[in-house]
């Protein structure tokens, strides 16, 4: 049964209802505290979204800026000496193809050039020695202190326009900072950034304060795993915790808050993220590029419709080509039901009321809901051999270890700075290693160290590969590789 | 939940300026006497040698090439000594002193080579090949400092420099090298003061640029270790001798760091930084501390105020270890108590917290005395300085020597 209470409080409804109890609060409270509405586990339902070109989007992916601060052109080429593009990437123009595909080009009402950051350089990651768009980076490194660097990159910096635009971007990342950083090459601190950003910005202007506005979030920041853009079109909530629904375009962009000061910024990108969010819905997962074997893989089948459809949903033969049979529940599983760990989840209910108010009296909240939950989404499945490390917070090293919680490593590191793929195991290939990071003298070292001891590292859960048979397991992991 | 942002772009600029930084850390100690990009030293230095020194420099030289060094390049033990092939290169060596009453004396000798055409096939002692600029600074704690520059061909025997044994001297100013298991000798005389001191090595070399690279984000892609130079420092050399003063001689005794530097002029002078590059300024630190340990950080902050100052120290532990520690380990900031240059109106903070909870330190700095600005291009305030504080709850002390830069208001717009 649901649980409502009256006022400030928190509501708890089945995910099916929220969206409109959330809408009627909206619609009948004019003035009042937005609700906050914590879902209930179960099928998020699907919402409508807004129609855009996936052609235009495309483009404007590649090469407009959702962040618009940066660090001068002139000065980047100073300090970088401009490397040339390290992968190939059709559709970037002008002043974009030359650099990285991390990197946009964005001219600012200074009339500077800035080179700003994009989505690609958490949502695009090298795959057999091409650039994949949408796949997550699960090797970036985020232990590095961007305040160094930026603040130091002020050394390459000449001109007063310059100069101007390059302290509003240091400023803003000094704010963000200890919330951009993690210890742990691969765990991105996306969520806390995005806390501490709304928590610096008035929800109704969306101005920039340097004070911050409510409470920060919490000191101690939660890795997260970049997920594949090419499951959004499936997804009825953006985020992990069933968060984001309604429209996705404003949950999206919430990162561009960076420098988004105003409504009239904002609604310019959301207008032509549209386009975006429709260029993302068709993106399609990477084939398994090495040899499947098929027969073991109908058998894996059988055990795949067997254990996992009910949360995962039905692929059909072979996926691809079945589009009728392939069916994705977009189930919001419980906490206590994926035993998985809690803590991301967590942060986004408890003592969070302030920062899902703030989406929702946001504009970007206009058109979407927050609507967090105790749980997580088991997520569609398709290319999910080319999304190791698994679970929300990255904890365990392949898709072998994911069904045998007997072979997770409680510590473990890639094994080189560089992706390699492990066909057997279905991962990038990892060292198990006997004690955490204390071990290693030096802090580079350490930051390739996973410790799933660690809070919100924890790598339980999802143990219901334990009962398989080996030979299930196996067929099952051939049978995941078709997907 | 969504899109890390910005902070991306950290990567491909930490590649760049680290290696940077590492020179500045070297070249902010001198860089007032290096004749960078037409930043000539205006002082009362040897006008035909400046001008012998000055018109080739932008010129092809014949001068060897060295390749940025990596983060594990070592020194070899004649790298003491000149290395003539090399267009600049630097000897500063600088320390503190007790007298027998317990009462502080710092000292500096800044030596830089400029060559004038790389010398391949004549002996260095018997043509102008290169030139030699020095300066020497003493500053007691309650007399005014002692400060003096002068510059020589490196001819004659006039000024020069050798490799067995390792030695530099410009006139009468004369520094022997100590080397492993040989003691070295400083004799300075200028202002009426005669320095003569016993210098033993302590600790072995160490090599702060290669420190900082070692420890620097080696990602993927190819690497820039910055220009190419070499820079070393014998961190501890215990100092004793006497200071004569109107035929009477003090007996001193004390510590001191010794930097070795080489490299084209392009990496060390005028592709380097001064006190302040870009939008930013830079303040750098040396100390040594009676518990055996040092530590040398670089501070730079923005030139105009505001944003967030970033600190990095390389530190040196008793047993000749080094660490990097970086902004988010440190706190250094000034305290209470400015000083206004009469010269040059600029108002420096002479008194410092450095605190490095990592290695349980935590300092209290303040100049030795207050009038040690230089003002030789852009001011600087470069001068010897106390630390005093606690090192895991044990009273810890030294000494060094601080140079702030940026302090003074920008001229010209």
């Amino acid at each position: 049964m649901p649980i409502s209470t009256s006022g400030r409080g928190r509501r708890i409804v089945p995910a099916s209802a929220a969206l409109a109890i959330g809408l009627a609060l909206l619609l009948g409270g004019c003035g009042e505290e937005p609700a906050v509405i914590i879902a209930e586990p179960g099928e998020i339902p699907p919402a409508k979204q807004r129609v855009g070109d996936p052609q235009v989007g495309r483009q404007a992916l590649l090469n407009r800026a959702v962040v618009t601060c940066g660090l001068p052109y002139s000065a980047y080429v100073a300090t970088t000496g401009a490397p040339a593009p390290e992968y190939d990437l059709p559709g970037r123009e002008g002043r974009n193809a030359e650099l990285p595909y991390q990197l946009t080009v964005f001219t600012a009402d200074s009339g500077v050039e800035l080179v700003t950051s994009n989505c690609l350089g958490c949502h695009a990651a090298p795959l057999n020695g091409e650039l994949v768009i949408g796949l997550g980076n699960e090797f970036l490194d985020f232990t590095r202190d961007p305040v160094m660097a930026v603040e130091g990159a002020g050394a390459f910096v000449e001109g007063d326009a310059e100069a101007a635009e390059w302290q509003k971007w240091a400023d803003r990342l000094a704010a963000i900072a200890p919330w951009a950083m993690t210890d742990t090459v691969g765990a991105n601190p996306a969520q806390a950034i995005t806390l501490a950003l709304m928590a610096h910005r008035d929800p109704k202007t969306l101005a920039w304060s340097d004070m911050p506005l409510m409470d920060l979030p919490p000191a101690e920041v939660l890795p997260v795993s970049v997920p594949p853009w090419w499951n959004l079109g499936k997804k009825h909530a953006v985020f992990y915790n069933g968060q984001g629904r309604g429209d996705h375009v404003g949950t999206m962009i919430l990162a561009s808050t960076t420098c988004t000061d105003s409504v009239a910024e904002a609604r310019e990108i959301d207008r032509w993220f549209t386009d975006v969010a429709a260029y993302l819905a068709t993106l399609t997962p990477p084939a398994y590029p090495w040899p499947i074997d098929q027969a073991l893989a109908a058998d894996g089948e059988q055990v795949f419709n067997r254990e996992c459809k009910e949360c995962h949903g039905r692929y059909g033969r072979y996926g691809r080509d079945t589009r009728r049979e392939t069916r994705y529940p977009n189930q919001l599983v419980a906490l206590d039901e994926v035993g998985t760990d809690p803590a991301m989840a967590e942060l986004a209910v408890d003592g969070a009321e302030d920062y899902i108010r703030w989406f929702e009296r946001s504009f970007y909240g206009r058109r979407g809901d927050a609507v967090p939950g105790l749980g997580y989404v088991a997520p569609p499945l398709e290319g999910v051999w080319a999304t190791a490390p698994y679970l929300h917070n990255g904890s365990v090293p392949s898709i072998a270890a994911l069904l045998d919680s007997s072979a997770r490593p409680t510590y473990w590191r890639h094994d080189g700075a560089e992706p390699d793929y492990d066909q057997a195991a279905l991962g990038w290939r990892h060292r198990a290693l006997t004690e955490g990071r204390e071990q290693f003298a030096s802090l580079e070292a350490q930051k390739w160290v996973y410790d799933t001891t660690r809070r919100g590292y924890g790598n339980q859960g999802h143990d219901f590969g334990d009962e398989l048979t080996d030979a299930e397991r196996t067929a099952l992991l051939e049978y995941l590789k078709t997907l | 939940m969504s899109v890390g942002g910005a902070v991306v772009l950290a990567v491909p600029l930490m590649r760049r300026l680290l290696p940077w930084l590492a020179l500045a850390l070297l070249a902010l100690s001198a860089w007032w006497l290096w004749p960078s990009g037409g930043g000539v030293p205006r002082s009362a230095l040897d006008p035909v040698a400046v001008a012998a020194a000055l018109p080739a420099l932008d010129a092809a030289d014949g001068f060897a090439v060295l390749a940025p060094a990596g983060p594990d390049w070592l020194p070899l033990p004649e790298d003491l000594g000149p290395h003539p092939d090399q267009r600049t290169e630097l000897w500063d060596l600088s320390g503190q002193l007790r007298d027998a009453a317990g009462e502080p004396v710092g000292f500096r000798l800044t030596l830089v080579r400029v060559g004038l055409r790389a010398a391949v096939e004549r002996p260095a002692t018997l043509a102008a090949d290169a030139v030699l600029f020095g300066r020497f600074a003493l500053v007691p704690k309650r007399a005014p400092p002692i400060q003096s520059e002068r510059a020589s061909r490196m001819a004659a025997g006039l000024a020069g420099a050798g490799a067995a044994p390792p030695a530099v001297w410009l006139e009468d100013w004369r520094l022997a090298l100590p080397a492993r298991g040989t003691d070295g000798r400083l004799r300075v005389a200028a202002g009426g003061v005669e320095l003569d001191l016993t210098l033993r090595a302590v600790k072995d070399p160490i090599a702060p640029a290669a420190a900082l690279l070692g420890a620097a984000p080696r990602a993927a892609g190819g690497e820039d270790d910055g220009p190419g130079f070499r820079w070393f420092a014998a961190p501890r050399l215990a100092a004793s001798g006497q200071l004569l003063r109107g035929g009477q001689a003090l007996p001193v005794s004390g510590t001191a760091w010794l930097d070795r530097a080489w490299g084209g002029v392009a990496a060390l002078g005028a592709g380097g930084f001064g006190a302040s590059r870009g939008q930013l300024a830079l303040n750098r630190f040396l100390l040594q501390l009676d518990d055996g340990s040092e530590l040398l950080c670089i501070q730079f902050r923005r030139r105009r105020g505001g944003g967030t100052p970033v600190p990095t120290c390389v530190a040196g532990a008793p047993d000749g270890g080094t660490r990097v520690l970086r902004r988010r380990e440190l706190t250094l900031e000034p305290t209470a108590g400015a000083w206004r240059s009469p010269a040059s109106g600029a108002v420096y903070p002479l008194n410092w917290r450095l605190a490095a909870p990592a290695l349980g330190l935590d300092l209290t700095l303040a100049a030795l005395t207050p009038a040690q600005e230089l003002t030789l291009g852009e001011p600087v305030w470069s001068g010897a300085v106390t630390a005093q504080g606690e090192r895991d709850g044990q009273a810890v002390r030294g000494g060094g020597r601080m140079e702030l830069g940026g302090y003074a208001a920008p001229t010209g717009g």
